[in-house]
């Protein structure tokens, strides 16, 4: 048993060492021809990646006057011209806050005891859920942005109602 | 007795030494018309000699890498060459290649040996005039050759040495 622990350790050993190509080296045969007669340099370029998303840090609500009071606004998550990324990959942006609940964002005022405001979070009039993906950049030379629309209906209450949402960026 | 050790003494390092007579043997004697031999000596340096290295991989980005050659020895009249005879790209361009994704994406480089553009002869050594030689490869992409991704380009090229008439 102490055996195989060693040689499966020993493989690991050898598994987790990086592999090293050598020059390839030229030499003459029994005939005098070159053995081998040719040899191959991999050639490589390393890029790295390079972006810069902006997230707003806030986005207050406007009351929009109409049949019905709603409180909307517009936030918009940008990324500067020059994104860079692995061909194949994008950046996707996703929002989430601890405040979702069965389908809906809540905004809360302080001091409120049981009292939470909804609000509906959409992009290209498709409603985001919660940890929902509200952008995706792909490798570009021109800037890119994304809108995200807040609304919520007029509250039963005064105050001043706020909540968190958290962006996450990832690179898939 | 001396003279018979001087002869034997001879003959063993005559056949000690790489010299072979291929003629066929003349006898002289008191009735010989001609009172004269030939001989023909030869020497042979055996076969051929070389090392050619060549370099296992480089960066694109003005990075050098040494093509050498040591110790050639060949027949007279000839010399080695190193060329490049083929890359990875189908027509033998000289481009690296996106590692991920679709592998659309290109670039092109240059191959330099100091203010040279190298397109194919890469190395000659000459033994007449050197059993050596190396050149320095220094690698950089074209003008104009901005990644469009991040990520691993890649791509090889080939080497392939030749010993030619000069």
């Amino acid at each position: 048993m102490k055996k195989i622990i060693s040689i499966m350790a020993a493989c690991a050993l050898a598994l987790s060492m990086s592999v090293t190509a050598f020059a390839t080296e030229v030499k003459p045969d029994a005939n005098g021809d070159p053995d081998p007669d040719s040899g191959n340099t991999a050639v490589s370029l390393n890029v790295d990646s390079g972006y810069i998303i902006t997230i707003p840090e806030t986005v207050e609500l406007e009351e929009q006057s109409g049949a019905k009071t709603t409180y909307e606004n517009d936030l918009t998550v940008s990324a500067d011209a020059g994104v860079r990324i692995n061909e194949g990959k994008s950046i996707v942006v996703s929002m989430a806050s601890s405040s979702y609940d069965s389908g809906s964002f809540y905004m809360t005022a302080a001091g409120a005891d049981q009292y939470k405001l909804a609000y509906e979070v959409t992009v290209d009039n498709s409603t985001i859920a919660n940890n929902g993906t509200v952008a995706t950049f792909v490798t570009s030379d021109a800037a890119q942005t994304s809108t995200l629309h807040f609304a919520a209906d007029d509250p039963t209450y005064a105050g001043s109602y706020s909540d968190t949402v958290t962006f996450t960026i990832a690179v898939q | 007795m001396k003279k018979l050790i001087s002869i034997l003494c001879a003959a063993v390092l005559a056949l000690s030494m790489s010299v072979t007579a291929f003629a066929a043997d003349t006898t002289i004697d008191q009735d010989s018309a001609s009172k004269d031999g030939t001989m023909t000596v030869t020497y042979s340096n055996g076969d051929p000699t070389y090392t050619v290295t060549i370099p296992e991989s480089v960066t694109v980005d003005g990075s050098s890498v040494k093509v050498t050659a040591e110790d050639v020895v060949l027949a007279e009249g000839n010399e080695l060459n190193v060329t490049i005879t083929a890359t990875s790209e189908q027509d033998n361009s000289f481009k690296v290649r996106s590692n991920s994704g679709t592998g659309d994406d290109t670039l092109s480089y240059s191959v330099n040996s100091g203010s040279y553009i190298l397109n194919s002869e890469v190395l000659t050594v000459d033994p007449a005039s050197s059993s050596e030689g190396e050149v320095e490869l220094s690698y950089t992409l074209d003008d104009g050759q901005t990644p469009k991704f991040s990520g691993t380009y890649s791509g090889t090229m080939t080497f392939t040495v030749s010993v030619d008439a000069k």
